[in-house]
């Protein structure tokens, strides 16, 4: 509990801080300051300073959808690289064009989706979604991936189809937005936090959670014999 | 509380990813966080939520901390902000889950760990109820200034307003609260 600032606006201050003072001991809990320390260092290094892991609740599972994301994008460009050896037919002559740089597809380690809302709405339940350019290069979104719900340790709870669609170049530090619907889980309870993401070409961008227990997300079960959805509007800007 | 000599060099050594002196961070002010963030979103679990996840954001802007003054004015408005977001998910789960009978099931972060007084229970739960009835924002507020000690100044730096906007708005909220809480 703190002494008023100097600089009082009321004498009623006085009573209300110690009020205030009184009402908020019960948030003052034992915390272990070196244990806070070292897991937000940890999880910064590990995931780039932004610490979006640690700090919206992802759990170390779903960390791993996003290394396995960029390890297929890696590994499935390298097959598909490998396989082609070289242009089929006649051999091209060298010309002095302009280099060009291809805009790639987005992958984890270029953007990062953070949930801002769940809303819901009759039998289901609404994400409000920021997709933010956290790289330094352009990349490509498509404007629908397939969409899934997951639960706390990475695992698709409803998994919904992608798309297609011109796909939307993401200068670094632009935002896209979008809204995904999902109802009908029927499933069991759910490892929180329940999150959604988004899989485009192999790569899987799991959006960062309400917080680390959220549960908001999981729609209610409307009858087992129809099917759990999960749609969402084509990304905008 | 680390000394005003020292915080300098704390801060500096904690945005180089110095884990001592983040932590050293940490224990001087987690607490006040969490005060901020309850008066914010009255719940504690959802309150140690917020700290939690203001942490990270902190370690990443920590940088951008100048002038080692403001660092804990900015800390508690982190924390602060976060518990406004969880609050709102919060109340939104809480209007669609009517089903759950929460009536059975205590929070553990209201009743349970509140004082043993009845009289003293009786007056936190009037205070908890008046400032539910508080915009958000005017919620940061009352943490900002009766939870953290800020001075107007300080908090008009952290939400953008100017330190005589943030007296006039105190003074407006405390006249409120003055006769929710019969406090004349």
């Amino acid at each position: 509990m703190h002494d008023l600032p100097n600089d009082p606006i009321d004498p009623y201050e006085a009573r209300l801080a110690r009020r205030v003072g009184a009402w908020t001991e019960q948030a003052v809990e034992p915390f272990d300051a070196a244990e806070i320390a070292r897991a937000t260092a940890v999880t910064a290094r590990r995931f780039g300073v932004r610490g979006a892991l640690l700090g919206r609740g992802r759990s170390p599972n779903l960390a791993w959808v996003l290394v396995a994301g960029v390890l297929i994008v890696a590994v499935g460009g390298a097959v598909i690289g490998g396989g082609a050896k070289g242009p089929v037919g006649p051999a091209a002559t060298p010309t002095a064009a302009p280099p060009v740089v291809a805009v790639h597809s987005c992958t984890p380690n270029d953007v990062e989706a953070v949930i801002t809302a769940w809303d819901g709405a009759a039998g289901s339940r609404i994400a409000t979604v920021e997709l933010h350019q956290t790289g330094t290069a352009p990349c490509t979104v498509d404007p629908l991936p397939q969409p899934w719900l997951a639960d706390g340790r990475g695992s698709p709870l409803i998994t919904g189809k992608a798309g297609a669609g011109t796909p939307i170049t993401l200068a670094p530090r632009e935002v896209l937005h979008t809204l995904v619907q999902v109802g009908n889980y029927c499933g069991p309870a759910p490892a929180a936090p329940v999150t959604v993401a988004f899989t485009q070409h192999g790569a899987a961008f799991v959006a960062t959670a309400l917080s680390p227990t959220d549960l908001s997300g999981v729609p209610p079960c409307n009858g087992p014999t129809a099917a759990a959805v999960i749609e969402m509007h084509p990304w905008s800007r | 509380m680390i000394d005003p000599d020292a915080l300098r060099g704390v801060v500096a050594s904690a945005a180089t990813g110095d884990e001592i002196a983040f932590a050293r961070i940490v224990a001087a002010h987690h607490h006040d966080m969490a005060r901020v963030a309850f008066v914010v979103c009255g719940d504690v679990v959802l309150a140690q939520d917020a700290v939690q996840a203001a942490w990270p954001k902190v370690w990443a802007k920590l940088g951008t901390v100048r002038d080692p003054a403001k660092l804990r004015p900015w800390l508690v408005s982190v924390a602060a902000n976060e518990a406004k977001q969880l609050a709102r998910s919060r109340n939104r789960r809480w209007v669609r889950e009517v089903a759950i009978d929460e009536s059975t099931e205590a929070s553990p972060g209201s009743a349970s760990r509140s004082t043993a007084d009845p009289g003293n229970r009786a007056a936190e739960l009037d205070l908890a109820n008046a400032i539910a009835t508080l915009d958000p924002d005017d919620r940061i507020l009352i943490g900002l200034r009766y939870a953290a000690g800020l001075t107007s100044d300080e908090i008009g730096r952290v939400i953008g307003m100017t330190g005589g906007g943030v007296r006039a708005r105190l003074a407006r909220l405390l006249n409120r609260l003055r006769e929710e809480l019969h406090d004349a």
